[in-house]
This record gives structure tokens, sequence and C-alpha cells, in this order.
């Protein structure tokens, strides 16, 4: 009896070491990430994963989830729907990916989301903003960024509290353009009925001309323009705009990234000053210590300062680390689960509080608006006198149940 | 030759138990180009028309497709003589302006139909969806189980094989080839040139269209891409890298265009420069496509057994 007892516990320690090793040698929970790695939104992409890679980091560091270490599994979507389909299908079949996160491009989102139905793998969305894919109630797809319809209303009530009266738009001509003007103008007009519209313009996606819109603009004399160019299509119009004069009379309202610092990098001393810049984020914004701490680290890694799309995905990562330590398991409805749970999971981001509702998945928090400034200690102009746009003043009502 | 086609036959037909998912996936993808890319080749092979708005007549079928599922709630397979339908119109109107001018012009006007369905797919939010597409197509039974959709595919591919064979040997095909070789003569004989080269577009529109549904089928979406530039520049690069001149040229430089895809993407991310430097090296030393690598062989084998 002893000598069977001694014999059996006497094998414990190997038998603990075994086990041991073998959780250490546990595969890694995969992330497949489908950003926008070429093409005149690359730096977006870039950004994009310098973010998430950092949050994956951080993960491994304090221990990994579920005693499993994250890797990162980076591809380009080039923008383009079909591309990013075929390549989401062989993260999920080749790469065995766990997770699909990111997405930069609207089209391609909603291209992407059915398959997280026919494979059963959760989706978070970083970037992507066409109020559409959340509005399809998919059970495994969510979005821990703001959508564009939120940005507009957010616009519409600051815009509201100015003294402009004669609007115009330019924006982009593809649906993003339109949607947010739409939702901009329509709640604005609630708010404030004496508005006038005097002129839309609808340059193309990836415009190199701007002049004709600009003048005709300048002719339809608005007080206050407002745009959701972004992109490589923003520091163009301004560029061009600024030969124009165009700001001395008209105030641009720049919905919801103009202050990515991926579009006023490249403006640098170009850039206009006095004009109001919306971003999703804005990295000297907020002073809490979660802020500080990122913005460290992430000049530290990657020797840049964190714009909006880096810090969404950072975030976004956190966020769905969080999920997944609330649901203890990786599979699509425990993951669904935790998202919805206790009214809606909760983080503290660099940016501030981002609250997840339920019934859409869809991620609702405060949004920046602020002055352009010219700057002595960086590259690029900064925000100053800065209103916060409170996350209740964002929230419309969704179908999903 | 018969012994060549029915090993290959044995093969497609049982490759899909011997492939894991992801290669499913990649096989229909490139039996979906291959059916694309024989079409394509019908009219390049025989009236030497280079078209570049085939995505035109691939797309108008994957359009109808995703627009009747969607909007009208048909049933997936039940689209499919509708979307061919549209494929052959848009292939009548395009050829009907086009096939008057010849070489460069043809290629420019067929381009300009094109883009011009691609600006309508692109715009009209209220029927297309625009830029978001149509999604969310998931077709029932067959043609939604991943080995399901790889036999259509197959049969679809031996379909327009079949046709292709026939139209080669028929009296139109040397038609069409004595029109392409000297169509000055051609018409002195009294060939009406015209009617032909119209007919030859339709046909190859017509089964680019059935590329164009399986194509819907297998991404479970349509996009304006589908009518985009870059589709039928996709198809040529296929052509070119098969070489048109051997019959399943295009069907091979299909399989070769995904498979390298396949690869390279899964270790790079710079696809494009590595296709740019293929199609360099085949428009340089293999201008017949990598068929000819085969051939040349056989072609030195011949006189060795005959000395």
């Amino acid at each position: 009896m002893t000598r069977t007892f001694t014999r059996y516990f006497g094998l414990m320690p190997l038998l603990v070491a075994l086990t041991g090793s073998a959780m250490a040698q546990q595969p890694p929970i995969k992330i497949g990430a489908l950003n926008v790695l070429s093409g005149s939104f690359a730096a977006y992409g870039k950004s994009g994963r310098q973010g998430a890679q950092l949050a994956i980091d951080d993960i491994n560091a304090s221990g990994g989830l579920l005693g499993r270490k994250l890797e990162l599994i980076q591809v380009d979507s080039q923008a383009k729907p079909d591309v990013a389909v075929q390549e989401a299908r062989r993260l999920i079949l080749n790469e065995k990916v766990n997770f699909l996160i990111g997405i930069d491009s609207s089209s391609v989102s909603l291209a992407v989301a059915p398959l997280t139905k026919e494979y059963k793998i959760p989706l978070v969305v970083m970037h992507a903003a066409t109020p559409a894919l959340t509005e399809q109630c998919n059970p495994y797809v969510f979005r821990t960024s703001n959508n564009a319809r939120m940005d507009a209303y957010a616009a519409a009530d600051l815009a509201a509290k100015l003294p402009y009266k004669r609007w115009a738009n330019i924006g982009p001509d593809y649906e993003f353009g339109h949607s947010s003007w739409n939702d901009f103008i329509a709640r604005l007009k609630e708010k404030k009925p004496d508005v006038e519209v005097v002129g839309e313009q609808w340059p193309k996606g990836g415009e190199s001309n701007y002049t004709p819109y600009i003048t005709a603009l300048v002719q339809q004399r608005p007080e206050a323009v407002f745009s959701v160019l972004w992109a490589g299509d923003l520091v163009t119009f301004v560029r061009q705009a600024n030969a124009f004069g165009f700001f001395k009379q008209i105030k641009l309202f720049e919905d919801p990234v103009g202050a990515a610092l991926e579009s006023i990098g490249p403006m640098g001393k170009e850039a206009p000053i006095g004009e109001l810049f919306s971003t999703r984020y804005w990295f000297l914004q907020s002073q809490s210590p979660v802020n500080k701490k990122f913005v460290e680290a992430y000049h530290k890694k990657w020797n840049e300062w964190p714009s909006y799309n880096a810090e969404e995905h950072y975030a976004g990562v956190q966020m769905l680390a969080a999920a997944v330590k609330k649901a203890k398991a990786l599979d699509a409805d425990a993951i669904k689960k935790a998202f919805e749970a206790d009214g809606g999971l909760t983080y503290e981001a660099p940016e501030g509080k981002k609250w997840m509702r339920p019934a859409d998945h869809q991620v609702f928090e405060a949004l920046v608006w602020g002055y352009t400034t010219p700057s002595n200690d960086y590259p690029f102009v900064v925000l100053k006198d800065i209103t916060m746009v409170p996350e209740k003043d964002t929230v419309y009502p969704t179908k999903c149940k | 030759m018969r012994t060549k086609l029915a090993v290959a036959a044995v093969v497609l037909a049982v490759f899909p138990w011997f492939l894991h998912d992801y290669g499913l996936q990649v096989a229909i993808q490139a039996l979906v180009l291959g059916v694309f890319a024989m079409s394509f080749n019908l009219l390049f092979r025989n009236t030497g028309l280079l078209s570049f708005g085939h995505a035109a007549c691939f797309g108008a079928a994957g359009y109808t497709t995703a627009l009747l599922v969607s909007k009208l709630r048909w049933s997936f397979a039940a689209t499919l003589p509708l979307a061919l339908v549209a494929a052959a119109l848009v292939a009548l109107v395009i050829g009907f302006f086009s096939v008057r001018l010849t070489k460069i012009y043809f290629t420019m006007l067929t381009l300009a139909f094109s883009q011009m369905l691609w600006a309508v797919a692109h715009k009209w939010y209220g029927f297309t969806g625009g830029d978001n597409g149509i999604t969310g197509l998931l077709p029932p039974g067959l043609l939604g189980n991943p080995k399901g959709l790889y036999y259509a595919s197959l049969v679809a591919l031996v379909l327009v094989s079949g046709i292709i064979y026939i139209v080669r040997r028929s009296p139109a095909g040397y038609t069409l080839r004595a029109v392409r070789d000297n169509p000055a003569r051609a018409e002195a004989i009294g060939i009406s040139a015209f009617e032909y080269m119209v007919a030859a577009f339709v046909l190859s529109g017509t089964l680019s269209g059935l590329a164009g549904f399986l194509h819907v089928a297998w991404q479970h979406s349509a996009f304006p891409d589908l009518l985009y530039w870059t589709t039928s520049a996709e198809v040529i690069i296929a052509v070119i890298l098969g070489g048109s001149a051997e019959f399943f040229g295009p069907a091979i430089g299909a399989v070769v265009l995904v498979v390298l895809e396949a690869v390279v993407r899964s270790h790079t991310q710079y696809w494009p420069l590595a296709l740019g430097m293929v199609l360099l090296a085949m428009v340089l030393f293999f201008p017949s496509g990598v068929i000819s690598l085969f051939q040349r062989r056989q072609r030195e084998e011949v006189p060795r057994a005959a000395a």
C-alpha cells in the first residue's frame, strides 16, 4: 500500500513538470488582421498594424491569454473586397486563426462579415465606418470604433452650437461621403431649422484636381463647409484650397478623421489654421495614466506618435482580449456572450471609456473636435480649444435585438 | 491526346477528396477563372480581337444573380438562365459597336463600355448598393457546399471547352479565322465579317457570364470590382501565362496564376511585384505561355523517335 502510494505520488513532480511544459508549448492564439498595406491608404494600415502589435506585445508580456501567447498574422486587403475575402478565407482555413480583426474599408468590412457565420469566427472591426455593418445584426461581428452615423450626428450637435447658417458640402463620391452628409445635414436641420444648404460638391475618391470644386464652393459663398474628405484626398484638397484663399472666407468643418496624423502629417506647414477638425482620438487630449503610458510605449516602439487608427487598433485588441478573459474560451458564441453580458463590455481605453451596445455590437465613445493650431513641438498642426462630444450624443436607436 | 484528357479528367474528378479546405477554395477559384479565360480566348484566338471589356459580361451575369437573389429572393441556381441572358445582351451591345473597329480602337471601346457599366454599379446606391456591394448571398444546397461548387465549376469548364471545341471545328470557326487572317479576302468571297465577329463576341461574352455566376456563388457577394477593368486584365494575364494558341492554354494559365498567387501571398505582401516579374519573364522568354515549356520538349522528342 505505502509502496503504491509512494510510487504514484513520487510520479507527481514529473507529471506536473510534463503538464507544465505542455502548457508552455500550447499553440498561440492566432489573430488575423486585414489592413490596407498598399496604395493610397497604406499609412492607415501601417498605424493600425503597429497599434495592434503593441497591444499583443503588452498582453504577451503579462502572460498571454488563457495561458497562451498571442500571435498577429497581418495581411494586405488592398482595400478590395474580393482580395480581402480570399485573404480572410486563407487566414481562417490555412492559418487557422481564432479571430479576424482590423479592416479599414467599408466595402471590405461588408464583404468579410458573412464569413463569420459561415466559419463561426468572430470579427472585430476597428476602423471601417459604414453604419450598414452593425445594422446587419450579425452575431459574430463587433465594431470597437465609431461608425460614420455616430460621427455625423456628433458633428451636427456641435455645428448646431456654432453661428453658421449657410452650409455646403464637399465629400468623396461614394457611400461614406453621401451617407455622412445626409446624416449630418438632417440632424443639423432638426436642431437648427434655419440652416440653409447652398451647395454640394462630389469629387471622386482619389481626385487629383479639386480646382473646379473649390471655385464652385467659393462662388456659392457658404459660411461653413462640411467635409468628410480624408487621407490623401484631404491633403490634396487643402493644398489646392490654400492657393484659392479658400480658408480666408470659409470655415472648414472636417468630420470625422481630419485630424488623423496620416493626413495632417503630410500636410505639415500647409495645414490650414483655425479650422475645426475632428478625430476619433487625439494623443495629446487625455491626461489619464492609461493614455500617457500608451503614447509613451507607442512612441518608444515605433518612433512615431500614435494616430487615431493606431489607438483604435490597440484598444480594439485590448477589448477583444478582455472578452476572451471573460469568456475563458475562444469559440464565437462564448466571445459573443462575453461582449454582450452585463449590459455590454466596457473598456477604459487611452482615449476614454468604450462601451459596446449588446444589441448591435457597436461601440460608443466620445469624439474629439478642436481648432487647428501651429505647434513648435510637433512637425504638424495640433488641436486646441478641444470639445469632447460625449458618447451619449452619438447614440442612435438600433433595430437589432 | 485522348488518354491525356482522360487522365486529366480522372485527376480533376477525385482531386477535392485529397485537398484541405483552403486548397479546395483555391481550386474553385482556379476553375472559375479557367472558365472565364477559356471563354475570353474563344474571341481572342478565333478573331484576333483583344477585348478589354469582358469584365462587363462577367460582372453583368454576377450582378444579375446577386440582384435576383437579394431583391426578389430567387433561388440561386434559378438565376443562371437570366444571368447568361444579361451577359449575352451586354456582349451584343458592346460587340455591335466595337467589332467595326480594329486593334487598339476596338480594345479602347470595349474598355470604355465596361467602365461605364462599372460606374453604374458603383454609383447607383438604391439599386446595386454602390461600392458597398451586395453581400450575404449564401447559395443553398450543392452550390453552397465547397465540394459541390467545385464539381459545378468543373462541369462548367468541360461544357465551355466542349462548346469552344465544336465552334473551332465548325465551318463558322473556319470562317472566323479566315476573317481574322484576311478580312478583305473574306469579304470579297461574300462573308459578312461583321456578323460573324458579333456572334463570336456574344458567345464569348455569354460563356464569360457563366464564370461570373460561379464567381458570385463562390464569393457570396457582388462588388463593382467585378466590372472593373482589373477583372478584364486578370483574364488577359491568365491567357498570356497559359498561352492563347494552345486549346487548354487559358485554363492552365488560370491555374498557374491562382496557385501562384495563393502561394506568394502566404509568404509575402508583395504579390503584385511577384506577378509583374513573372509576367515580364513570360513575355520575354516564353511568349507562347507556360504550355510551351512542355511542348518544346515534345517537339524534340518527335524527330528523335522518327530517327
